[in-house]
């Protein structure tokens, strides 16, 4: 039973979507919601009124926009009247992106809370959250990220409440008497899904998980291949999870008995995100879970905090690393083809956790087999996102080494043993003529 | 940036040479409201000389393309080198616009 101050408030406060963005002024700056969490009946009421000529020069920050961000604020009809920025790239924005029409803005992802706030002047915040519980609470569910800051920073907010957003715990929680204006629209979230794992998966993958212990508190990058790997973890035990990004392989690592969270050092019993990308299935999962508990990026990808649990292994995708050891997860063809995101900040956390390790796992051959992702040197243009001295275990499908507190000899002898064998004459003599050999 | 205008019939014509970019985007803009402005709204630009476009040309463009249609006309684009037409494609920008081999195709548009 909601009560009834709450109640009311609620009531004052609901609206429709157009009359809820009615109030946006040409020239403002507007931040939503990140991925599951983008509002779709509020950026539709916002594109109306782009397309209607009511409202131009809006600038719009997203994170890894999705569809519900590509069909509206991001569609190319509207490229004159928005100035689109990417914290992360997706591949709704790529193009725009690779064409100038939509900006990247690099960043650390523990960061962007505090980017947002010292850096923007952010008119309106837009975001999808579950229903409000009987003390006047909405939950940010999937997103918390920087979306509970800029609800806190921004001069108006509005929220779009969806059934299907998880209930989550943790600081998660927003009240009515935060919120401006409230819209009411049920949908099915956005859902993430992956191809099913490759050859080249399993072998990596087994690699990975022989690195990882028991009690182990997990990081999971984005993507199919941490995926993979938490699915050769299942018969661990006490794994814990601090990540970034929760998504459905780590239910399966709970549903199985792998994860308990029991040996975590911080928030023992709790899987601990920021951002969750899954299923239906998994956001039902998540739903009402007082296990679940979600922080702000700031807190969730703080190096210091990540390094808080014993044990931490941090697991992510690179698409380059050189003989050096310099990695690029980020550009592609001299592109910005997704974001640093928050790899170097669970690098840098999991490495100083006591027993921790962070692992950058890469299939060792991209387009078919034709191209070596261990390279000479990096693409020109291309962006490093995980330094040399950061670097601490690479794995690939042919092995995994530790470049830590090793010269550049040896590290160049042990990434090329990471490198398609077709590959490794070629590479080798490359680092002999760098007179790293 | 050569702008460079003629007339076939009611149709304007407007060739464009060398870059369009940050630096040009303005005096190309006002080329195009100043036609608009009386009241053309049949429009072939003509981009075989267009070596360059940045996103601000293509902002340029589009702010057009949405100008002259209110008017119930039109701007069509003839003549891209591919770097052009791979730009736009990128962009997204190859479904709001109607796209022409040459000039003639594009003239032709308005009448058939």
């Amino acid at each position: 039973m909601i009560m009834p101050t709450y109640r009311a408030q609620y009531r004052r406060k609901l609206t429709s979507p157009d009359q809820a963005v009615s109030g946006i002024k040409s020239g403002s700056t507007l931040v939503h919601g990140l991925a599951a969490a983008e509002p779709p009946a509020l950026l539709q009421a916002i594109a109306d009124r782009l397309r209607a000529g009511e409202l131009t020069n809006l600038s719009v920050h997203s994170l890894l926009p999705m569809d519900n961000v590509a069909k509206t604020l991001l569609s190319p009809d509207l490229a004159d009247c928005v100035r689109a920025f990417s914290w992360f790239v997706s591949k709704s924005s790529r193009s725009a992106v690779r064409v100038g029409l939509n900006y990247y803005v690099p960043n650390h992802f523990h960061q962007v809370p505090r980017l947002m706030r010292e850096n923007l002047d952010i008119d309106v915040a837009i975001t999808t959250v579950s229903p409000m519980d009987r003390a006047g609470f909405f939950s940010f569910g999937t997103a918390n990220d920087y979306t509970s800051t800029v609800a806190r920073c921004c001069k108006r907010l509005i929220v779009e409440v969806n059934k299907n957003m998880p209930r989550v715990f943790g600081d998660a929680h927003l009240h009515i008497s935060e919120v401006d204006a409230v819209v009411e629209h049920t949908t099915p979230l956005i859902e993430f899904k992956w191809p099913g794992p490759s050859a080249e998966d399993g072998a990596i993958g087994k690699l990975v998980a022989e690195l990882v212990p028991d009690g182990a508190t997990l990081q999971l990058g984005f993507g199919g291949l941490p995926n993979v790997i938490a699915m050769k973890l299942m018969g661990r035990k006490d794994l814990g999870i601090h990540t970034e990004v929760f998504g459905p392989a780590m239910v399966e690592l709970i549903r199985k008995g792998a994860v308990t969270g029991r040996r975590k050092n911080l928030h023992p019993m709790k899987n601990v995100f920021t951002v969750a990308e899954g299923t239906r299935e998994m956001y039902r999962f998540m739903n009402n879970n007082p296990s679940m508990e979600s922080y702000p990026v700031s807190y969730t990808n703080n190096p210091d905090v990540i390094a808080s649990n014993d044990n931490m292994v941090s697991i992510n995708s690179i698409i380059q690393v050189d003989l050096l050891g310099q990695c690029n997860a980020e550009s592609l063809d001299g592109h910005e083809y997704s974001g640093t995101g928050g790899q170097l900040d669970y690098v840098r956390g999991a490495y100083n956790s006591r027993g921790g390790k962070s692992i950058l796992a890469f299939y060792s051959t991209a387009r078919k087999g034709q191209v070596s992702r261990v390279v000479s040197r990096l693409d020109s243009g291309a962006v490093i996102t995980t330094p040399r001295m950061d670097v601490h275990y690479l794995a690939t499908e042919h092995g995994a080494v530790n470049l830590k507190g090793k010269s550049t000899r040896e590290r160049a002898l042990d990434i090329i043993s990471l490198a398609d064998p077709r590959f490794r004459d070629s590479l080798l003599r490359d680092a002999e003529n760098m007179y790293l050999l | 940036m050569e702008l460079a205008e003629k007339k076939s019939g009611d149709i304007i014509i407007l060739g464009m040479t060398g870059r369009l970019d940050a630096y040009s985007a303005a005096e190309v803009e006002k080329k195009l409201d100043s036609i608009i402005g009386t009241g053309c709204p049949k429009l072939v630009l003509n981009l075989e000389g267009l070596e360059y476009i940045s996103s601000s040309g293509l902002r340029v463009f589009l702010s057009q393309l949405k100008k002259v249609r209110k008017q119930q006309g039109d701007i069509k684009l003839a003549c891209m080198k591919p770097y052009i037409r791979e730009v736009f494609d990128i962009a997204g920008f190859t479904q709001l616009f109607n796209i022409f081999e040459n000039e003639d195709a594009a003239n032709s548009s308005f009448t058939g």
